[in-house]
């Protein structure tokens, strides 16, 4: 039933307050005095605050008309304040070298915290675009924010033109299916489609809205901002665009096609098929071309969000617990990737191209380890969570016996092999006379500590992970 | 449960090696021996207990046990047995373990600390692989031995060892990709028919998938296994990662990697698909037929000897896959023989040629020649060595290659007959192998130390066990006749 608002129903948008009153106070803080340091620990212990109230809100479900908080939404919600959580205290040493003004960063990153979570809290069309416009105003701004290169400026353009380009046509599809519908809302939409039927306007209005959702998800054929965006945007956004955006739209799109019982539709799945097999083969094949370390990460991605595409076909309970699986994974390695990126750089700039990895094995024995461990996790080698997402996947598509898929899947892992083990390569490789980046010791840092709890993620979930999937099966019942 | 803790002794001591490396190279590496040495210890411990057992047929073919849950939701359970065959494949796996360890001593001079972090993880990982009897665990360990063999050819390897070291990863890497979908499919599919998911050896053995299914699902799994064995046409990765690895590594490769395909055939492959295996059979022969006389024939054909070494591993590996897919006592009896005598043998050719080459730094065989005078105990050992690989009588190498003959020889005579053949050009190559260094012309004046005590150790030790498995091959036999017998009961069963 949908309830309406009162203090006790309040209470279940703790997290979400707390995300709200964060920026509003940070603005202040920037007023009066700007610190970085008082910033920075302000805005990690709002995350950690909207932790632990998301996960101490698990029972109850609650569904209001706008927004659902149930465990998915909590549990999302909760990924997401520790993504941000661990990309805000990898980034303040790398935002001390620069001369930028940083305070603002801290409001920008909640902001597009509380967009994504929304959007997965979402259960209504107008919702749903408003928290995508909450969390895209904020990349908008992020993206072209600190880097004040050519590329970056360019970027921020790119993503700001397609970004905007995605709304109108999701906003678009959304209209189309209002018409046929008469309701913004997903589980009345889902009665009425599943009286009336797949009609061409439903249709068109699906396409759309699914073409709106690639772009944030960056699935091929919506991909092509992808690799410049990532280039250009200084680490810690490249990091938070890479997690949290594509997050929030495919918990969105969990939820409405959960409501929506998108999948029955043969056209929808076909779809989507292709989208992902599309994913696979343009993400990895690409990344293979690269040179740049932030766009390998960026077509890697493509392809990682291709697989994730997989879970989300086979549906139902054991699909979403896949795809959710496989959303921890990747956000742990992804983040651990963009930090170790971040850790490496300097005032002159991040280390993109691959040969300043050259011999970082004997410069920084413990950072190479890391990012090793990151590139076997993307790859998928067992002790790593990226292994057991992928079986999770994997068998998620055996049980619903999407063998094409599959197949493409185990193809483009070798195809993934290679470009993920270059990397690895490259560190390992014996440095020539070329000067290499100069590494400090930086164990004992805030930079040190997210890497360090990021491979202990990574591991625990690789080599024990019964726990976290017996959250997530209490989390994807729909 | 001491199995486990082999394994634990293993990747701890391979932790704690690498922090010791950084204090000082000759602590990682005497921890490393220590670790290699106790774990070597409790394996025979292990055997002792279990062996009276098993002779008095007490405990059927499993010897041990164990089962704790993992990841309960899929069925995935940490599933460990031992019976012999397993057990046969351990002690041969921490013998040759601790060899290498003594053979990397002096080869190995930067980033020793990692090194022995990865050669003692290798360890683990093959030991994980002989012991898992759970599937997903089986993969889980599969996949573990791989990384730090890249890193051991990518990192330690000779001048092309980049190459080589992507090589083998992408080989075994894709062929275990399809694996892993074949097990997730016998998994799954198993599930639909008895309503129960799980990885579990037992309960997958009564699957039996028949028709394309089968013949899909079976392909996975041999795809895999023939890939690491090698059988010939996909054998490509083998002469360059055997040639590029350092000494230990190509040790490891040759003498335990290259088995657990082997392990696994005779393991998963023949017991989950009795009708498959069966209707394969003839071709399977064919491979190993042709696996041999083509090993060999490259084999005499190498100016390199790390390569020419690896292709002889080629055509050994051939009379395992004539062997297996033979399904008789005799032929499997052989097999396993060939198994442990070929990781000896072949393992000690490696470890020869590492150390020739440590000194005069070339594998060429044609800077070499009439180096008997120089270096005598290089010329006994040699000798011994490719009398070995040439299966003389006496060694362990002739009676695992008379059994497995003796045994095909009633499962297909045509194909034994082509096979063995290759006995003959076992014969030419191996002596080629040993005329071409120690006697005719000196190519090149060398001049270079004979082994040291170290050295005559681990070439001691090796002869020792080549010439006791020659003259008493009895115990090995009898430890690994309850699990062949097992494997092949059921097959007959289903068969008849």
């Amino acid at each position: 039933m949908n309830q309406t608002l009162n203090i006790d129903t309040l209470m279940q948008f703790g997290p979400f307050i707390v995300m709200l009153i964060a920026p509003v106070i940070l603005m202040i803080i920037v007023a009066l005095k700007r610190n970085h340091m008082i910033t920075w620990i302000y805005t990690l212990v709002t995350l950690l605050v909207t932790m632990i109230l998301a996960a101490a809100g698990g029972e109850q479900e609650t569904m209001f008309d706008l927004f659902t908080i149930d465990k998915f939404t909590l549990f999302y919600t909760i990924l997401f304040s520790a993504a941000g959580f661990m990309i805000a205290l990898s980034c303040y040493s790398y935002f001390e070298k620069s001369e930028e003004q940083k305070e603002e960063f801290y409001i920008l990153l909640v902001f597009a915290i509380l967009g994504s979570s929304m959007l997965v809290a979402s259960n209504h069309f107008v919702s749903l675009f408003i928290s995508l416009e909450v969390l895209s105003i904020s990349l908008y701004s992020l993206i072209g924010y600190f880097k004040k290169t050519p590329g970056g400026i360019e970027a921020a353009i790119k993503y700001l033109v397609l970004a905007a380009m995605s709304s109108a046509v999701m906003i678009f599809g959304m209209a189309l299916i209002y018409l046929e519908t008469g309701t913004m809302e997903f589980s009345l939409m889902g009665n009425r489609l599943s009286s009336a039927g797949m009609s061409p306007w439903i249709l068109g209005g699906m396409a759309l809205l699914t073409a709106g959702a690639g772009f944030k998800l960056s699935v091929a054929p919506f991909h092509w901002w992808t690799p410049d965006v990532y280039q250009g945007a200084s680490s810690p956004v490249t990091s938070l665009v890479a997690t949290i955006s594509k997050g929030g739209m495919l918990g969105a799109l969990i939820r409405l096609f959960m409501a929506v019982n998108g999948l029955e539709y043969p056209s929808m799945v076909l779809a989507i098929g292709i989208i992902a097999i599309l994913s696979m083969f343009t993400g990895n094949i690409l990344a293979l071309l690269q040179t740049n370390v932030k766009r390998i990460l960026a077509y890697s991605s493509i392809s990682h969000l291709g697989y994730i595409l997989i879970a989300f076909l086979a549906g139902k309970q054991h699909g979403t617990e896949a795809a959710t699986f496989y959303l921890v994974a990747y956000f742990a390695t992804t983040i651990g990737a963009f930090a170790v990126i971040t850790v490496l750089a300097t005032a002159a700039g991040e280390p993109e191209e691959i040969n300043e990895y050259k011999g970082l094995f004997y410069r920084n024995p413990w950072l190479a380890a890391f990012f090793s461990l990151i590139m076997f996790s993307l790859a998928g080698i067992p002790l790593t969570a990226g292994f057991v997402g992928k079986f999770y996947i994997a068998a998620a598509g055996v049980d619903v016996g999407l063998w094409t898929l599959l197949i493409v899947l185990a193809v483009n892992s070798v195809i993934g092999v290679f470009y993920y083990l270059r990397v690895v390569a490259t560190m390992f490789s014996k440095q020539d006379e070329s000067k290499g980046m100069e590494v400090r010791p930086m164990l004992i840092s805030a930079g040190g500590i997210t890497l360090f709890i990021i491979a202990a993620v990574i591991l625990w979930v690789g080599v024990s992970p019964s726990w976290l999937i017996r959250v997530i099966e209490g989390v994807a019942g729909f | 449960m001491i199995i486990v803790y082999i394994i634990l002794v293993l990747m701890i001591g391979g932790l704690v090696a690498w922090f010791a490396g950084r204090v000082s190279p000759n602590f990682a590496r005497n921890f490393s021996l220590g670790t290699s040495l106790v774990a070597f210890l409790m394996s025979i411990v292990f055997c002792i207990q279990n062996y009276n057992r098993s002779m008095e047929g007490m405990a059927g073919a499993w010897m041990v046990d164990l089962r704790f849950p993992w990841i309960p939701q899929f069925g995935i359970s940490f599933h460990m047995a031992v019976d012999g065959l397993s057990m046969v494949m351990i002690l041969l796996t921490l013998f040759l373990g601790v060899l290498g360890v003594l053979t990397s001593w002096n080869e190995i001079k930067e980033r020793t600390g990692f090194y022995y972090f990865n050669l003692l993880w290798i360890l683990a990982g093959i030991i994980g692989v002989f012991t898992a009897l759970d599937l997903f665990l089986f993969y889980f360990f599969w996949e573990i031995m791989l990384i730090p063999m890249y890193f051991l050819i990518g990192i330690w390897g000779h001048e092309n060892r980049m190459y080589a070291a992507f090589k083998f990863f992408l080989f075994t890497q894709a062929s275990g990709l399809l694996m892993f979908l074949a097990i997730l499919g016998m998994a799954f599919l198993n599930a639909y028919k008895s309503g129960v998911l799980s990885f579990d050896y037992f309960d997958l053995l009564k699957f039996q998938p028949e028709g394309l299914t089968g013949f899909l699902l079976m392909g996975g799994f041999m795809i895999a296994f023939i890939v690491k064995l090698p059988v010939v046409p996909v054998h490509n990765w083998l002469p360059d990662a055997h040639t590029q690895a350092p000494t230990a590594g190509s040790l490891i490769l040759a003498g335990l990697l290259l088995k657990t395909g082997a392990y696994g055939i005779i393991r998963f492959v023949v017991p989950f698909f009795h009708e498959g295996a069966h209707a394969f059979a003839p071709y399977g022969m064919i491979l190993g037929a042709i696996g041999i006389l083509y090993g060999a024939k490259l084999a005499y054909s190498q100016t390199d000897l790390k390569r020419l070494v690896a292709y002889t591993s080629v055509s050994h590996m051939g009379f395992v896959m004539l062997g297996v897919f033979a399904f008789n006592p005799l032929a499997y009896q052989g097999v396993v023989m060939q198994m442990v005598t070929h990781g000896i043998s072949t393992g000690a050719l490696f470890i020869f040629v590492g150390m020739i080459y440590e000194r005069i730094h070339t594998r060429d065989i044609n800077q070499l020649g009439g180096l008997w005078e120089k270096v005598p105990k290089f010329g006994a050992v040699g000798m011994i060595f490719s009398m070995a690989s040439l299966g003389l009588p006496g060694l362990g190498n002739f009676i695992a290659e008379f059994l497995v003959l003796a045994g095909s020889f009633q499962g297909n005579k045509i194909i034994t007959a082509v096979a063995s053949i290759g006995l003959v050009l076992g014969t030419v190559y191996s002596l080629r192998i040993f005329q071409r260094i120690f006697h005719g012309n000196k190519n090149k004046e060398w001049d270079f130390k004979d082994m040291t005590w170290r050295e005559v150790i681990i070439m001691g030790s090796l002869v020792i066990a080549i010439a006791l498995l020659g003259w008493y091959p009895q115990p090995v036999i009898d430890f690994v006749k309850p699990a062949i017998s097992t494997v092949l009961e059921q097959m007959t069963t289903i068969v008849d």
